[in-house]
């Protein structure tokens, strides 16, 4: 009777491991379709490492993750997205509208010193090697836990810009068409929330009157404090880290935010993971103001009445297929295991791009 | 017992099925019913983030042929993220039952492996997940994640199975001359089977909350953790509660099985 019990557990236990062994023999093979990008979510982040491992062929993500990749030599860069989509905007400030509106002058302060910031990046980077250059790496560097030298290739190939021109509003009018495309926005959900038409939706939702006041704001004493919502580690939003540095030379050892009466407080110390976290805090009232990528502010609004509006850009570009070195060229990418951020990211939108333009299809792999 | 008496029993049986039928059937339309008006209040506040049950159930119908974040039908989502539930599952009995067992009968053993043991069993699975998967990769990360979430409440059960055995047991056993190798076969072993499924059926619970909060960060292939996730991070909750959905439903069939052999094991092993 005893060996009963003996054989039945190892019968048991082979049961297991050959049931386990057909399932994966479903899932974990690769099915190599030529003519199929397969995609799976990670995060940028643990890119470089899921490349290096052989898990996927290669990635899509933002910097410092694109240039952490490059300079390590675990992967080499297919295609930047400013060279495939020239200016795209990438990074914005969203605020709580109703806040907003009924604070005008804090987000025209905040602006300001955002305005201040990027500019400061600006003249900095057109100066290499200059003190302000280096202080710009270290500050870089501290914040994204990366060496100079992988900040110092980020700045390449990103730019930190605050304007929305009409060209940035015809790329977030494409990235919203894309996502009803999609069918990650309901085809009716623009007319449920009173927007006639993809570009009355991106007119109503980008709101630059205080940008446009922001540069008549005199620096004051009085300290207001908000609540900021930002990404973690991410420098495409590197204004924002530059505007609370309190190591500026020239701003008695005040940061650019507190100079414009702007005291920044954050519910998530060090930054939220993903720009939907962003969103969903706003949805709490957790932040009033939040730096976020533009597909996660554009879904979130219109899929979950998200009350935000886009007021600046944080930066154009800045955001790249990186490839393990078998990856040649675009044409190569048929048949391979491609991550990105996930769906509500530009970088999901890029390799969607890309792939129509080579003929191929991305499909969850 | 006359006729009367039986039919008497059998008229109470019934009713007393009838009752509980009747509370569960009142009990799944309240829950069902609170959720639909819960939903309708909040939407009318334009608080859009719990979708009615009716909506869920038309995402469901879509999710069958594939969802729009992900483009996979539902099952192979199910399948994905059953793959690697059974995978780290199996792994976890594989090495948890020899060393259980070792822990168990051995003083030495216990004294070698109790420290670690203890040292490693209160890090809750998910405070590893983020080395697990630096360490073994996005493919086999979910898996070894699941796997430690499983091995504790196997191992502590079966050692704590092999601890209580009777010692009048182990006695009649050696005064009838048995082996130590017999001892092992016909008393030990049999009489921690009962304690090895409780184990597995606590494994089951936490192996279910693992694997869909691991897939949260990686899930090459599809994953309902991967599902809820992408469906959150775009906002579109009527397919993210499709996968809350199947993961109860997965939970529930999995723990009910478990459940079931556990009892059958039981009343085999003379215990009920």
């Amino acid at each position: 009777m005893e060996r009963k019990y003996l054989i039945a557990m190892v019968v048991v236990a082979a049961v297991v491991v050959v049931a386990a062994g057909i399932l994966a023999s479903g899932i974990l093979t690769s099915e190599n379709d030529p003519t199929v990008i397969r995609h799976t979510v990670i995060a940028p982040k643990d890119q470089e490492a899921a490349i290096q491992k052989g898990t996927v062929d290669g990635g899509v993500s933002w910097e410092p993750y694109v240039s952490d990749s490059v300079v390590a030599g675990t992967g080499t860069v297919l295609l930047h997205s400013g060279d495939y989509w020239p200016n795209h905007p990438c990074c914005v400030i969203a605020v709580d509208k109703n806040w907003a509106a009924n604070n005008p002058d804090v987000v025209k302060r905040f602006l300001k010193a955002h305005v201040e910031a990027t500019e400061w990046i600006q003249e900095s980077l057109a100066q290499p090697g200059s003190e302000n250059y280096t202080l710009l790496m270290e500050i870089g560097a501290k914040f994204s836990f990366r060496s100079n030298e992988v900040v110092e290739e980020a700045t390449k190939h990103m730019h930190m810009d605050y304007n929305i021109t009409d060209e940035s509003k015809a790329y977030l009018a494409n990235y919203t068409q894309a996502y009803i495309d999609l069918n990650l926005i309901p085809q009716d959900r623009l007319g449920d929330m009173g927007y006639s038409s993809v570009g009355d939706f991106v007119d109503k939702y980008v709101n630059t009157e205080y940008l446009k006041d922001a540069n008549s704001m005199q620096p004051t004493d009085q300290m207001t404090p908000v609540d900021v919502g930002y990404l973690a580690g991410d420098l495409h939003q590197f204004a924002r880290v530059v505007a609370e540095s309190t190591e500026l030379p020239g701003y008695g050892g005040e940061s650019i935010f507190a100079k414009y009466g702007i005291k920044t407080q954050t519910p998530v110390e060090g930054g939220y993971a993903v720009g939907g976290d962003v969103m969903t805090a706003f949805n709490m009232g957790q932040i009033k103001i939040g730096y976020l990528g533009s597909p996660p502010a554009i879904l979130r609004h219109l899929n979950n009445n998200i009350q935000t509006e886009i007021v600046a850009l944080a930066n154009t570009e800045g955001s790249a297929i990186v490839v393990n070195k078998d990856i040649k060229s675009l044409e190569d990418l048929g048949g391979k295991l491609i991550a990105s951020p996930g769906p509500s990211s530009i970088q999901y939108l890029l390799l969607l791009s890309v792939a129509k333009d080579q003929g191929l299809r991305v499909q969850q792999g | 017992m006359n006729r009367s008496e039986e039919e008497k029993t059998f008229k109470d049986k019934l009713r007393r099925e009838g009752v509980k039928i009747a509370l569960t059937a009142i009990s799944l339309i309240s829950f069902i019913a609170v959720w639909w008006l819960l939903s309708i209040y909040l939407n009318g506040q334009n608080l859009r983030y719990l979708p009615a049950p009716d909506v869920v159930f038309s995402a469901f119908i879509v999710s069958l042929s594939g969802d729009p974040v992900t483009g996979l039908p539902l099952l192979s989502h199910i399948l994905a993220s059953l793959n690697r539930f059974v995978w780290g599952f199996a792994i976890a009995l594989i090495v948890a039952v020899p060393i259980g067992l070792l822990m168990g009968s051995s003083k030495y053993a216990r004294y070698l492996g109790m420290p670690v043991t203890e040292t490693l069993r209160p890090i809750p699975p998910l405070a590893l997940a983020g080395f697990f998967f630096a360490a073994f990769g996005v493919l086999y990360g979910p898996i070894v994640t699941v796997l430690y979430g499983v091995f504790f409440p196997v191992l502590y059960n079966v050692m704590f199975g092999v601890r209580s055995v009777d010692p009048i047991l182990m006695d009649a056993a050696r005064t009838q001359g048995a082996s130590k190798l017999q001892m092992f076969t016909k008393v030990i072993l049999p009489f921690t089977i009962p304690y090895l499924m409780t184990g597995i059926s606590i494994g089951m619970g936490v192996g279910w909350m693992v694997i869909v909060a691991a897939e949260w960060i990686a899930a090459p292939g599809g994953g309902v953790g991967a599902l809820i996730n992408q469906c959150y991070s775009v906002g579109i909750y009527d397919y993210m509660f499709v996968g809350i959905i199947a993961i109860a439903i997965l939970g529930i069939l999995t723990t009910s099985v478990s459940r079931l052999l556990e009892d059958k094991v039981a009343q085999r092993m003379g215990m009920k």
